[in-house]
């Protein structure tokens, strides 16, 4: 399977972070076909969308330690109201 | 027996991570109206500054987006318990540092390259504003 088709696979994967990380890498594959971009500016904009998922990563994760701070402060008030 | 302990080894270690990520969230680093402002900052320059690419006017707002990327990776890096921040901002510091270094070491940057570097900044920095901004009061 071509590298394109991959990438278009991507494009249509449950995950929002998935699927646009698929997009933004089709996206500059063809900027660097199409002669736009040179080899040096690909190889590091390739590097971006790792340190761009490694963001959306840790941004998940806080928004998780977030939800559950929010949910033990609302079981607190709960108990103070009891 | 001894499948019988590896199982209450596993479930004790499910257990203890847990307990472990309850513990960080209820000592987790609070909002700071320092880190959201800087953030703030860097969206907006990056959103504003992609229009001047092409012309000699990006270069001091490169310049600029280099220095808060990195004056917000040092102040997060300071707050206790601040683990997800700082690997944000020290990521988003080298999407910049990247775009700082192309403007200084060669002679022309195309502007397809300089367009989609600030693309990914500001997509970034909205992604980490979003996160930071909903931490707890």
């Amino acid at each position: 399977m071509s590298l394109e088709q991959q990438l278009k696979d991507l494009n249509d994967h449950p995950s929002d972070g998935i699927a646009n990380w698929a997009a933004d890498a089709y996206e500059l594959q063809a900027d660097y076909k199409a002669g736009k971009i040179s080899k040096d500016e690909y190889a590091e904009l390739v590097g971006d969308l790792a340190h761009s998922q490694a963001i959306a990563a840790a941004a998940g994760d806080l928004a998780a330690k977030t939800t559950m701070y929010n949910v033990i402060q609302g079981l607190k008030a709960l108990a103070s109201l009891a | 027996m001894r499948k019988l302990l590896i199982l209450v080894a596993i479930l004790a270690l499910q257990g203890c991570t847990a307990v472990g990520f309850v513990y960080d969230s209820v000592r987790m680093a609070r909002f700071d109206n320092n880190e959201y402002a800087q953030i703030n900052s860097i969206r907006t320059v990056a959103n504003l500054g992609a229009a001047k690419c092409g012309t000699a006017e990006v270069v001091p707002v490169v310049e600029n987006l280099y220095y808060k990327s990195v004056e917000l990776k040092n102040y997060s890096a300071s707050i206790p318990r601040n683990d997800e921040t700082i690997k944000m901002t020290s990521e988003l510091a080298e999407i910049v540092k990247g775009l700082n270094e192309k403007y200084h070491d060669k002679e022309t940057v195309g502007t397809s390259y300089c367009t989609l570097k600030f693309g990914t900044i500001e997509k970034n920095a909205v992604t980490i504003q979003n996160a930071i901004g909903a931490k707890p009061r």
